[in-house]
This record gives C-alpha cells, sequence and structure tokens, in this order.
C-alpha cells in the first residue's frame, strides 16, 4: 500500500505516489537551485514544469490513474539534470552570448594577428599590429615611418606582411579586434583556459571511468589542478621560447644586414673582431667564372638568413597562436637546400682550381756578421707606398687586406740555427697553387714581396702583394732564415713574442716561428 | 566551440514554421544534438527575451497550454550570421581534419 498525494502541476492535477513525489519535488528544487541567479530562472522553471506535467500526461490512461516514482524517475532521465544542460548548451555564465563570433572573441581574449584589410595603407600591417597591442593604427604607422629614417622598418614591414595572414573572415576579425590587452583580461584569459581545461579533463574521466558527476575526489581535483598548472605554464614557456626565437633571430638578420650594408656590425663585429664587409668582398678575389663571386654571395646569404627568417617566422607564430600555412616549413627547407646547391658549382670549381700546389724559391747568402748578430726589421714605410683599405679579414694563419688591383697576405718567418759555422742564407719560399703544376708555378712567380738583406740587416715588408687578376689560390710566402752557431737574431722593431705592429694596423701580425729545429 | 551550435539548430528548425518545444525537441535528440529536454528550455526563453523568438500561448487537449514559438525578423538575420560563422567554422575545421586521413 501506498499513500498518494494530488499536485497541481500547471493548471493540472496529478495522482501522484508518495515517494515519487518526494522524487520530483527534490528535482524541481535542484532546478531551482540551478537558475537561481539566472533572471529567466522562473519563466525556465514554469516552461519545464509545463513539459513534465505533458509527459505525466501521457504516462496516463484509463487504466493506470497514479504517477509511480518509475514515471518520475523516466521524465527526469528525459529532462536531464541541471548539470547536464550546461555540458550541452553551455549556458552558465554565458548568458547574451549566442554568436559564434563573440563567443571567439571572448573565449580567445588572447588576440591574434592579422592584418586588417578595411584599414590599410599598404598591407594593413600597422592596424593589425595596432589591434594587437591594443595602439592606434596610426601610432604604429608613425613608429614605422620613424624607422624608416633608420631604414630597417621596410624589410620588416614586407617581413610582416609575409608572415602575418590577413584577417578575411568576420570570425577572423573579430579574433584580431579582440579585448584590450591589460593585467585583467591576461588573468580572465589563463582563468577561462584552466576552467576548459578542466572541463574537458572531466569530460575525459566521464567518458573513460564514469564517474558520477559532483562525485569528485580530494584527488581528482589536485590532478585537476595540477594538470592546469602544467598546461598553462607550458603556455606561457612556449610564448617566452617564441619571443626569444622571434626576437633574437630578429635582431640577428638586421645586425647582419647592416654589417653587410655599412661593413661594420653592430654585435657580430664585436663579438668576432672580423670585419665581414671584407669576408663579403672575398668572393670576388677567389673565382675565375664571374658569376662563382655571385652564386657564392647569393648562396650564402640564403643559407644564413633562411633558417633566421625561419626562427622569426616561427617565434610569430608561437606567439601569435597562428597555425601559419602548412606548406611554410617545407619551404623553408626547399630554400634552404637550394642555397646549398647553389654554392656546390662555385665550390666545385674553387676545388678545381686548387688541386696542384707548386714553389718558387731563392736563397740569398750573407757571410757572417762582425758582432754576431742578425737584425730583423719590418719595412713599415711599405704601408705609405699602398694604398690598401681598411677592409681586412684576418685569422691565426691568414691576413688578408686589399686595394683596387690587389690583395695582401702576411708572409712567415722562420728561424733556424744551423750547424755550420758559414754564411747566414734567407731562403724565400712562395707558394701557390691551381688547377695545373704549371699554373700554380706561374702564380708563385707572380707574387711580389720586397725584401734585402745586406750587412747584418734583413729588411722585409710586412706583407706580400698578389694581383686581384691572379686570384686567391692560396699564395703564400715563407722565410726561413738559417743562422750558424752563435749568431744571434734580433728584433729591431718587432716583438717576437707578441708579433703585433703597432701604429695603423693594430691587428696586423707577422708570424714568426721562431728558434725552429733545422730541417 | 559548441556555443552556438545549439542556436543556430533552434533557429534554422524555426526558419519555416513554427514550433513546439517538444517539435524543437523531437528534431534535435534525432539529429543527436541534445539527449536531455532540459538543454532546450534555457535556450528558447533566452532567445525569445533577445527578440529572436516570439511565441503564442495555444491550448491543447491532452495537457497543459503550450508555447509555439515562431521566428522574428531579428532572428532570421542572426540566423543568417550564425550560419556564415559556422560554414567558416567548418572549412577551418574541414581543412585540418582532411589532413587525418591522409
Amino acid at each position: 500500500m501506498k499513500r498518494n498525494i494530488n499536485v497541481n502541476i500547471s493548471g493540472l492535477l496529478f495522482n501522484i505516489d508518495e515517494d515519487a513525489y518526494e522524487v520530483l519535488q527534490a528535482y524541481l528544487e535542484r532546478l531551482r537551485m540551478h537558475f537561481g541567479n539566472d533572471e529567466n530562472a522562473a519563466e525556465i522553471i514554469k516552461d519545464i514544469e509545463n513539459r513534465i506535467a505533458e509527459m505525466m500526461q501521457e504516462k496516463l490512461s484509463d487504466s493506470k490513474i497514479v504517477i509511480t516514482i518509475e514515471d518520475v524517475q523516466q521524465i527526469i532521465a528525459a529532462m536531464g539534470e541541471p548539470g547536464e544542460f550546461d555540458d550541452e548548451a553551455e549556458y552558465a555564465g554565458t548568458a547574451g552570448k549566442r554568436n559564434f563570433s563573440e563567443a571567439f572573441a571572448n573565449n580567445n581574449l588572447k588576440r591574434k594577428l592579422y592584418r586588417d584589410p578595411d584599414d590599410k595603407v599598404v598591407g594593413g600591417v600597422c592596424s593589425g599590429l595596432g589591434y594587437y597591442f591594443g595602439i592606434s593604427a596610426a601610432l604604429v604607422r608613425l613608429i614605422f615611418i620613424l624607422l624608416t629614417l633608420s631604414g630597417m622598418s621596410v624589410l620588416v614591414y614586407i617581413i610582416l606582411w609575409i608572415i602575418i595572414p590577413e584577417a578575411q573572415t568576420t570570425a577572423q576579425k573579430l579574433e584580431m579586434r579582440g579585448e584590450p590587452v591589460n593585467i585583467d583580461n591576461i588573468e580572465k584569459s589563463i582563468r577561462e583556459e584552466l576552467h576548459d581545461l578542466g572541463n574537458k579533463f572531466n569530460d575525459f574521466k566521464d567518458k573513460h571511468f564514469k564517474k558520477k558527476r559532483g562525485g569528485r575526489s580530494v584527488f581528482e581535483e589536485v590532478i585537476d589542478t595540477l594538470v592546469s598548472v602544467t598546461v598553462a605554464v607550458f603556455k606561457v614557456f612556449m610564448g617566452v621560447i617564441g619571443a626569444v626565437l622571434a626576437v633574437g633571430a630578429g635582431l640577428l638578420i638586421i645586425s647582419l644586414i647592416m654589417l653587410l650594408l655599412t661593413g661594420s656590425g653592430l654585435i657580430i663585429d664585436s663579438i668576432t673582431g672580423i670585419n665581414f664587409a671584407a669576408f663579403f668582398h672575398f668572393p670576388d678575389f677567389l673565382f675565375m667564372s664571374s658569376y662563382g663571386s655571385e652564386l657564392t654571395v647569393i648562396g650564402i646569404l640564403m643559407v644564413v638568413f633562411i633558417p633566421l627568417i625561419a626562427l622569426v617566422y616561427n617565434g610569430i607564430r608561437i606567439i601569435s597562436g597562428q597555425k601559419g600555412p602548412s606548406g611554410a616549413s617545407t619551404t623553408f627547407w626547399i630554400l634552404w637546400i637550394t642555397g646549398i646547391l647553389i654554392l656546390v658549382l662555385p665550390a666545385t670549381e674553387l676545388a678545381g682550381d686548387m688541386r696542384r700546389e707548386a714553389s718558387v724559391s731563392a736563397e740569398v747568402e750573407m757571410s757572417r756578421p762582425a758582432n754576431d748578430t742578425v737584425y730583423v726589421k719590418i719595412d713599415k714605410e711599405y704601408f705609405d707606398r699602398i694604398n690598401i683599405s681598411d677592409e681586412y679579414y684576418e685569422d691565426e694563419s691568414f691576413v688578408f687586406y686589399s686595394d683596387a688591383e690587389n690583395f695582401f697576405g702576411t708572409p712567415r718567418l722562420r728561424v733556424y740555427t744551423t750547424d755550420s759555422t758559414g754564411d747566414v742564407v734567407l731562403q724565400v719560399k712562395k707558394l701557390s697553387r691551381a688547377s695545373s703544376y704549371r699554373k700554380a708555378h706561374k702564380l708563385a712567380e707572380n707574387i711580389s714581396f720586397n725584401y734585402r738583406l745586406n750587412n747584418d740587416t734583413l729588411v722585409m715588408a710586412p706583407l706580400y702583394k698578389v694581383s686581384s687578376e691572379d686570384k686567391w689560390r692560396m699564395q703564400r710566402v715563407k722565410l726561413y732564415l738559417k743562422v750558424p752557431e752563435g749568431v744571434f737574431v734580433k728584433y729591431v722593431n718587432i716583438d717576437p713574442d707578441n708579433p703585433v705592429l703597432s701604429g695603423d694596423y693594430d691587428n696586423l701580425a707577422l708570424f714568426i716561428d721562431n728558434e725552429c729545429e733545422a730541417e | 566551440m559548441r556555443k552556438g551550435v545549439l542556436e543556430l539548430c533552434i533557429l534554422a528548425i524555426m526558419k519555416d514554421e513554427e514550433a513546439y518545444a517538444s517539435d524543437i525537441i523531437r528534431q534535435m535528440k534525432e539529429a543527436q544534438l541534445i539527449v536531455v529536454e532540459g538543454t532546450l528550455y534555457p535556450l528558447l526563453t533566452r532567445l525569445k527575451n533577445e527578440g529572436l523568438l516570439d511565441y503564442r500561448w495555444e491550448e491543447s487537449k491532452s495537457g497543459p497550454p503550450r508555447k509555439y514559438y515562431r521566428i522574428t525578423s531579428d532572428g532570421r538575420k542572426t540566423l543568417d550570421e550564425l550560419r556564415e560563422s559556422w560554414e567558416e567554422l567548418n572549412k577551418s575545421v574541414l581543412k585540418i581534419t582532411k589532413t587525418l586521413n591522409k
């Protein structure tokens, strides 16, 4: 026997079992709680009650006049629990939002970088940047114009033009405009992301572990939070990496371009001490063919710059959250490999031209000096007779200077002590490489190097000279000074321990191997 | 991402004729867009209050009076906008998901 109750739902009278009534009552209470702070709560609950009344009506027939607990359970199952409404409609907290675009803009508080086709002077880059940073497009344009005076922004503009996509659809335009980036919104967006993630995690759990709603353990909460925090940290981390990539590679590109254009790089020059302008000029002295040096320069520029541009591109992509066109990285790779292939031809040509080595030797003798001392002196006035440019390339074994028709290298001096008691002997060996022995021999002969050996002094030019037309074929000059036992070598204007000439040519090194063993 | 999808479908269902909540629920259940009926009522109320839908009462022989909803001219405009957004979104999603088949 069961007690039953008369209830009035939406103006209809029902006979309902007491236990069924309690379940129904509790359900309606849950609904009221759920919609409690919604301005439309009363109306929504009324609609739901109407529907419940209708469904109850359908359960009844001539032979069935009482609503049982099974009926109520079926009705509630069809209507769903308030928590399920939210999952389906994502209703809570978004009342009033009904538009994809609005939903988009709200979900992604971080704005995306697009070019604005509606407000553009050239490519819409400035107005896009303006939206992104929340400043007026006119201000961005003004900054760009000011930067143009320094010469850089045109290139930057073109790069940005290429990598930033145009906002074509309404949704993209809304994403572009977004909301102003301020601390509140940043915090809000992080919260929303965490919340989103929490929801996703819950969905995942519900799907795979069939957990009951509302029965979340402390452990689950902790896991949730940990996952959220990890993801948030990871996103921030990726953002930082993106920024470092983009800014770092961007600066490198700018300084590389500046040093190529002006010959005085900002960063690299001060780090390496190498003047790259001379290096840039260097291919002219390498190739017999006219295309050789051009291909080399193009190839090297491609091999160096394309990875940097790719870094900037990917950095901006990470920051902006854009996926970017799918072919972009393939394109970078293809261009880079093309750069390497371009270098193959001049490299092959050069290897051929360096195949054979030949040398020319001359020997000068001088009788043992009276006071048993040989003086070695650098002819510093040599610099007055030539007109070498400021451009030079230098490493441990090679110094490269050039003027209009020639380039210069530093001779290497070796001093030997011999067992003989006879004369002082100076051997001057000029070496060169070329495609054939005969040509190499000719090039070695062409090397111009001035020296004198008289009385007790070796006077030598600080540089040897090679005509640009001969090209650089590893021409070298080696001096072997062989002194008898008991004879000293004294350096007049060079310090053999620190063989650097002072004066205008501070970086000029003279390579001296002192007191070597005899050959 | 699902925000707006249900709204779009509700408006689309009512594009040509007025509809009673149960009709809408039936169609959306068939399309497997919603599982529980309760989802719909808050949405309908919201759309109505935003002026996208209008309704009239109709007496029912078998139960309480029913609300019959119909779309307003504002609603039609919103429907067009939503549909456009949806098509863009759909295109974007397809662009990405079609790579999954490769």
